[in-house]
């Protein structure tokens, strides 16, 4: 299945596109794709992920043609 | 001085009007920090007649901080920044009480410092002072802003206790980490620090003005001119709120 996946704001892009296609295995879960990704470990509970318009936990199942937006919290003031 | 010259122009905006000029004067607002959002967010509170402010930080200025925290000069350095805002806050508005605190906030301080306050702007430099004021503000039924900036991106939430998502709802593992974007790896450009204030302001004002409650999460990137709004609901079993 394949997926858009867009990066918002501060959070690092690695290797990718501000906007990127990914192309994943069925029934891949939002925590198990951003395993996948270039971010910290430790990171990853700071990340909000809105899936096609909704804020969706991590533990949510991806499908074909879903759009993600991923915002890390930003902690300095 | 004529007090309500002062604030003429603004209440000829009709939302605000005379009679949320005077809802403002009767708030008592709590500030924690006074660095680049604080002094940007005191600044705005303080001009637009909020009656009383509580200023909470125990850092001193720096010459660093010169580039984005508004109410500094280069004669503050080494100064108190609490009380080096508070004095220069006096000047802006001498007609609204401004007190300093040159101390950091903690669980165990939490409830005298902010006692009578009708909301607390979070203007704090790292998430471990972020869920202490998450799990105070709960305990005490305070309404609160987190703002959030880093690099050329920010983030403004308001949260109101039991009523929209908490901090904890967003961030349920709250796991310290030590290389953490922030502005000590990453930097900042000032002018995202003063859009995020404004922002968290603007909630502020709605907030006592009308009790409008701002559901969404909003971002902005001063670099790439983008913003997005995220809606942001309670979770389910969160461990803060335990919607």
């Amino acid at each position: 299945m394949k997926i858009k996946v867009e990066f918002v704001g501060a959070i690092n892009t690695g290797p990718y596109q501000k906007e990127q296609d990914f192309e994943l295995k069925d029934k891949t879960s939002i925590r198990s794709f951003l395993e996948t990704l270039h971010f910290d470990r430790s990171h990853l509970s700071y990340i909000q992920v809105v899936k096609n318009g909704t804020r969706s936990a991590h533990t949510e199942t991806l499908k074909n043609g879903d759009k993600l937006e991923l915002m890390l919290m930003v902690g300095g003031g | 001085m004529q007090p309500l010259a002062r604030y003429e122009k603004q209440t000829l905006f009709r939302p605000i009007g005379m009679a949320g000029q005077k809802k403002l004067a009767n708030s008592r607002v709590c500030i924690v920090g006074s660095g680049a959002l604080g002094s940007n967010i005191a600044n705005l509170l303080a001009r637009a007649g909020f009656g009383s402010l509580l200023l909470i930080d125990n850092d001193r200025v720096e010459l660093s901080n010169l580039q984005r925290q508004m109410l500094f000069d280069e004669t503050d350095i080494g100064k108190s920044k609490a009380q080096c805002a508070a004095a220069k806050l006096s000047l802006i508005n001498s007609e609204i009480s401004i007190e300093a605190f040159n101390e950091r906030l903690s669980h165990d301080n939490f409830a005298d410092l902010v006692k009578g306050c009708d909301l607390l702007l979070d203007a704090t430099d790292n998430f471990a002072t972020r869920f202490m004021i998450n799990d105070q503000a709960l305990k005490l039924n305070l309404p609160w802003i987190y703002s959030g900036v880093t690099a050329s991106s920010g983030q403004s939430m308001f949260i109101q206790p039991f009523n929209t998502a908490c901090l904890r709802c967003l961030i349920p593992d709250d796991e310290m980490v030590d290389n953490f974007p922030g502005v000590h790896n990453s930097g900042i450009i000032g002018s995202i620090v003063t859009i995020i204030a404004s922002i968290s302001v603007s909630m502020a004002m709605r907030f006592l003005v009308e009790k409008h409650i701002e559901r969404d999460v909003l971002c902005f990137d001063a670099w790439e001119l983008s913003c997005h709004r995220i809606p942001m609901e309670r979770t389910p079993g969160c461990p803060g709120c335990r919607a």
